[in-house]
């Protein structure tokens, strides 16, 4: 009973603070982009999903386990994401040169079996993330302060997308695992670019669980997310995000 | 006593229907994302807590701030932001509401 007492009595404080404070309520269309960050930002614009899309699991619905890695990065100041150009057959597509600027990230992509990417500078270490499906690699360079995800999401034998990320990391860098759920909020499956299951409502995607990837540096709890320009295997600009240590 | 609002919300039942609310907790609080309406709510901590209780179980206006907080006497100024958070969250189509 003194808990329940307790419970009550801290209620209470709580909801004369909830009356004291301003009644600010904002709400976020899908489709719409706010002008401060949030992880539910990017997810729910409807140029994100399909990089996402491209770049996560192709497991089933419903699975527990079906989650999906993306990138995140957080930087001081006006610490500078590497662009790394591939050399593959695949060429850039017309203008990628020009989102070349600090704080994008890059995603390399080709259609092409067999084309694959280019390792940057000193890469010393490979760390397979994920099998099957999605074949995920971290790698850092020898001087430790970059940090390389390279993935390849191979869909029914015939499509292989290769992503290719570089960036500088002062203070850390890592994965997030992310669950993607449908617009009734149940788990859902995340298709490849090339072969999207129609059942996925790819714009109302959401992060409700985000955590960092084991055995990876720093620190990622207290996220803040922004969102970047990037590019999509067909030079369309699609919108990635980036978290950052709020 | 939990004082007294306006008959008209005093007398309805405030309740959710449909698809769970997804609460994004890991950002900040009252972050919460509609699959109805496919709209993320980010919401001030009066409303956020309403939403909570209601999302629990329907409630009368009394009914809520009883179960939240207990017997406490809410001036009305009080009632009014309560009531005032109420219709928002209806107007935002996150509760709904019938006559007791």
């Amino acid at each position: 009973m003194a808990a329940h007492d307790e419970k009550i009595s801290q209620n209470r404080r709580r909801l004369f603070k909830a009356l004291s404070t301003a009644p600010v309520v904002a709400t976020l269309s899908p489709g719409s982009a706010l002008a401060t960050g949030s992880v539910l930002q990017c997810l729910s614009d409807t140029a994100e999903p399909e990089n996402f899309r491209t770049a996560v699991d192709l497991c089933a619905a419903g699975d527990p386990d079906c989650y999906a890695y993306r990138s995140v990065q957080y930087w001081d100041g006006g610490d500078v994401t590497v662009i790394t150009p591939s050399t593959t057959s695949a060429p850039w597509p017309p203008g990628v040169s020009s989102l070349a600027q600090p704080g994008v990230i890059i995603v390399q992509s080709s259609t092409s079996p067999g084309t694959f990417y280019t390792r940057v500078d000193n890469i010393s270490s490979d760390v397979i993330v994920l099998g099957t499906d999605v074949r995920l690699e971290v790698l850092a360079d020898a001087s430790g302060d970059r940090l390389v995800i390279i993935q390849d999401v191979v869909s029914g034998g015939n499509t292989t997308s290769t992503e290719l990320v570089s960036f500088q990391t002062k203070t850390g860098a890592g994965l997030i695992l992310v669950q993607p759920v449908d617009k009734n909020g149940s788990p859902t499956s995340v298709g490849s670019a090339s072969n999207p299951p129609t059942s996925v409502v790819d714009t109302q995607l959401l992060l409700p669980d985000a955590h960092q990837a084991p055995g990876l540096p720093g620190d990622l709890k207290g996220l803040a997310a922004t969102c970047l320009t990037s590019v999509n295997q067909n030079g369309s600009v699609v919108q990635n995000f980036v978290l950052s240590k709020g | 006593m939990t004082g007294s609002p306006a008959d008209g919300v005093a007398q309805r039942r405030w309740f959710r229907s449909g698809p769970d609310l997804v609460w994004e907790r890991g950002l900040a609080e009252g972050i919460v994302f509609d699959p109805v309406s496919g709209e993320t709510h980010f919401l001030s901590d009066l409303p956020a807590l309403i939403l909570s209780v209601i999302d629990e179980m329907p409630a009368s206006y009394t009914e809520l701030v009883e179960r939240f907080a207990g017997p406490v006497d809410l001036d009305g100024g009080a009632q009014s932001q309560i009531v005032a958070a109420l219709l928002f969250l209806e107007g935002a189509e996150l509760v709904e509401s019938q006559p007791i």
